[in-house]
């Protein structure tokens, strides 16, 4: 058993699932947790992220990119928010929520595609 | 080379995934923490708020409890959270600067841009590997022509000295052995603007891989190797390496020829060095017995030349057990005591060569040798170019330093090829020849630099003069050497080798009528060589050394001209 291997998939798949249950919930800015699943999914996401540097191989070079892109969506959502919430007179309307959710979908495909890659290369490493 | 970049992202994953942890846990804290704002209602503090304080408290700026007073609680985990962040920003900035200041990671870096600079050049230019003694003195001749290098050496020391020493522009350079092929790769051996590879690392091993890896990795590259011993110097021809030149055997062949063929010597010596010796000081062959101080490889080459030449000789060596197979009469000791050179018959000598490879004996056998013998010709090998005022003080009659022989054979190689096949052939010329040839290059340039350098007849080299035979008018070699602006005067310059196809001609007359691919070789002033420029670039230039009289240059004025001077023939 590799224990890099076990971390790592580990961050990998709770930053899939962190991020799922922030997309399927609806967005409130009265609701404070709902945030904290944002921040929660970022940081899982982040810490993703940083385990693959340094990775010669191939899988890990596509992992280090498909983490990237979901960090990107993710903080992209989160600085929507925080601008929304804060920056202007309105709040957290309809349209920004939407934006935010939408935002949160394409970070979980990248997560999805992680995870498929994650099984790919768990399922060819015949040991 | 790039594992050095995956290696730093490694080192950085810790104080990165650290930092992350900390912060968040901190930032959490305070989202989730109750507070009280000003008016005493409950309140939570948002992640713009919590994210902007830890970032202040991390860093250690601290502007103080926002955006109202902290209750008790904030407080309590403040103070966890100071110590945490704190310490956790400092162990990763420490971590992310220690791994910036690695010395491999700042090797990667110079590599890289060395890279992409050679990869950048659009000259032609030479790899130089080894900068020593002969890699400097070539890379600051060549410099001075204007010929672009790279130069590789694996001893930092000498890649600072590259650096500092003035050279008129800016040569790409990289500390690094040259013997392994990425490095060579790296400093543009494949590279389409790369004309050679020049080996000259004082390893023999080194050399070879070198040449080796040129001949493979690119195999039109010329490649031109400096060797210290004959098998090495057999196995680097065998695979193809277009000139070897061992420092020894050079500087025997050198060394000999002066003794033997003194005015032959001086030719060569003024076509090849930038600094040449008097003519007076140029003297009839010294035939007599030699003493040879230092038997060792230099020792032995020139010992078996002056052999083959019936000159008798003397070896000193301190070891000469290790010898006595040798043929020849040999004393022990180091000659630099009087009794080993009385030992060896001084008084009768002709001369003496010190050629151990230690400066400081080699000066105390020549002036104990003076002392003994004053009428003695003294001939210094010079190991270090530092130690050039003492032999200068101590007035030796012919001081040679191995890396700057091999130095100038190497730049004449790659500036005129043509150089070298005219020293080939100045072995069959006579020596009066050879001292007629020398009073006249006496009288172009006196003490100043005896310049050489050849022409090629063609479309690129020489536009105008390529248009004047194409049109079939007649271009001799003295049209070449007239002055460009007074074509009665001639150019301080003479013509060499003339070489037409397979055909050499040595010393062509100045009436030699010239063609298109013509090679010619001139020696001569500094200054005649760019006046000559002029002649074989600039049409007008040209049709004012042939005619006597400038011509139009515009075609509004050609047209015109040519209409009068119709009226003038038909009226």
């Amino acid at each position: 058993m590799n224990t890099e291997k076990v971390v790592f998939a580990f961050f990998i798949l709770l930053a899939a699932t962190l991020n799922f249950g922030f997309f399927i919930g609806t967005v409130h800015a009265t609701a404070h947790f709902n945030a904290i699943e944002l921040f929660a999914a970022l940081v899982i996401s982040l810490i993703a992220t940083v385990m693959k540097f340094g990775d010669r191989t191939h899988m890990g070079a596509v992992l280090l990119a498909t983490s990237l892109v979901a960090d990107l969506q993710l903080i992209a959502a989160a600085l929507v928010w925080g601008y929304a919430a804060t920056g202007t007179d309105t709040g957290l309307t309809n349209a920004v929520a939407a934006s935010i959710m939408s935002l949160s979908g394409g970070a979980l495909l990248a997560n999805i595609t992680s995870v498929v890659l994650l099984v790919i290369e768990t399922v060819m490493v015949r040991r | 080379m790039n594992y050095v970049a995956y290696l730093v992202l490694r080192r950085l994953r810790a104080p990165l995934i650290a930092l992350i942890v900390v912060w968040s846990l901190a930032v959490l804290g305070y989202v989730l923490i109750p507070g009280v704002d000003g008016n005493g209602n409950p309140y939570r503090m948002d992640f713009l708020h919590a994210f902007y304080f830890v970032s202040y408290m991390g860093s250690t700026i601290g502007f103080g409890e926002i955006p109202y007073a902290f209750t008790p609680l904030q407080r309590y985990w403040t103070l966890f959270c100071i110590y945490a962040t704190v310490v956790c920003w400092f162990y990763s900035i420490g971590a992310v600067v220690t791994t910036f200041r690695d010395p491999n990671f700042l090797n990667l870096v110079r590599r890289t841009r060395f890279h992409y600079r050679v990869l950048k050049m659009r000259e032609p230019f030479y790899l130089v590997c080894g900068y020593g003694a002969t890699g400097s003195a070539l890379v600051t001749d060549l410099a001075l022509h204007g010929v672009q290098m790279v130069v590789v050496d694996i001893d930092s020391i000498r890649i600072d000295a590259l650096e500092l020493d003035n050279h008129p522009f800016d040569i790409p350079r990289l500390c690094a052995d040259a013997g392994d092929p990425e490095v060579l790769q790296d400093a543009g051996v494949q590279h389409a603007m790369c004309r050679g590879v020049l080996c000259l690392t004082n390893n023999d091993q080194v050399n070879l891989y070198v040449a080796i890896a040129s001949k493979l990795l690119a195999p039109e590259r010329v490649v031109i190797s400096r060797v210290s011993s004959r098998e090495t110097a057999a196995n680097m021809v065998s695979f193809g390496t277009d000139h070897v030149i061992d420092p020894f055997e050079t500087f025997a062949d050198y060394l000999t020829q002066a003794i033997l063929l003194p005015f032959h010597q001086m030719v060569y010596h003024w076509l090849i060095s930038p600094h040449h010796r008097p003519i007076e000081t140029a003297r009839k062959a010294w035939h007599g017995r030699w003493i040879i101080c230092g038997y060792g490889r230099l020792g032995r080459a020139l010992q078996l030349r002056l052999e083959a030449n019936g000159l008798p000789s003397v070896v000193i060596d301190p070891n000469p057990t290790e010898r006595e197979h040798e043929e020849c009469r040999i004393v022990e000791g180091r000659g630099t005591e009087a009794v080993t050179l009385l030992e060896a018959d001084i008084r009768h000598a002709v001369g003496i060569v010190a050629g151990t490879p230690d400066d400081a004996s080699n000066l105390s056998i020549l002036m104990t040798a003076r002392e003994l013998n004053p009428g003695v010709v003294t001939v210094a090998r010079q190991n270090r170019p530092t130690n050039d005022p003492l032999f200068r003080a101590a007035r030796v009659d012919f001081t040679m330093d191995p890396s700057l022989i091999i130095a100038q054979r190497m730049s004449a190689l790659i500036k005129s090829p043509m150089l070298i096949e005219f020293l080939e052939g100045l072995n069959r010329q006579s020596e009066d020849w050879c001292e007629n040839l020398l009073k006249s290059f006496n009288e172009m340039v006196h003490e100043n630099r005896l310049e050489n350098w050849s022409v090629r007849l063609s479309k690129q080299e020489t536009p105008a003069v390529y248009e004047c035979l194409r049109h079939g008018d007649a271009v001799t070699l003295q049209t070449l050497l007239a002055h460009p602006l007074e074509r009665d005067v001639q150019l301080r310059a003479l013509p060499l080798l003339l070489q037409r196809g397979d055909e050499q001609h040595f010393m062509p007359a100045q009436e030699q009528l010239l063609r298109i691919d013509d090679r010619i070789l001139f020696a001569g002033q500094v200054r005649a060589q760019s006046s000559m420029a002029w002649t074989l670039n600039n049409e007008n230039v040209l049709r004012y050394v042939v005619t006597g009289h400038e011509g139009a240059s515009g075609l509004l004025w050609k047209r015109f001209l040519r209409q009068s001077q119709g009226e003038r023939s038909g009226g």
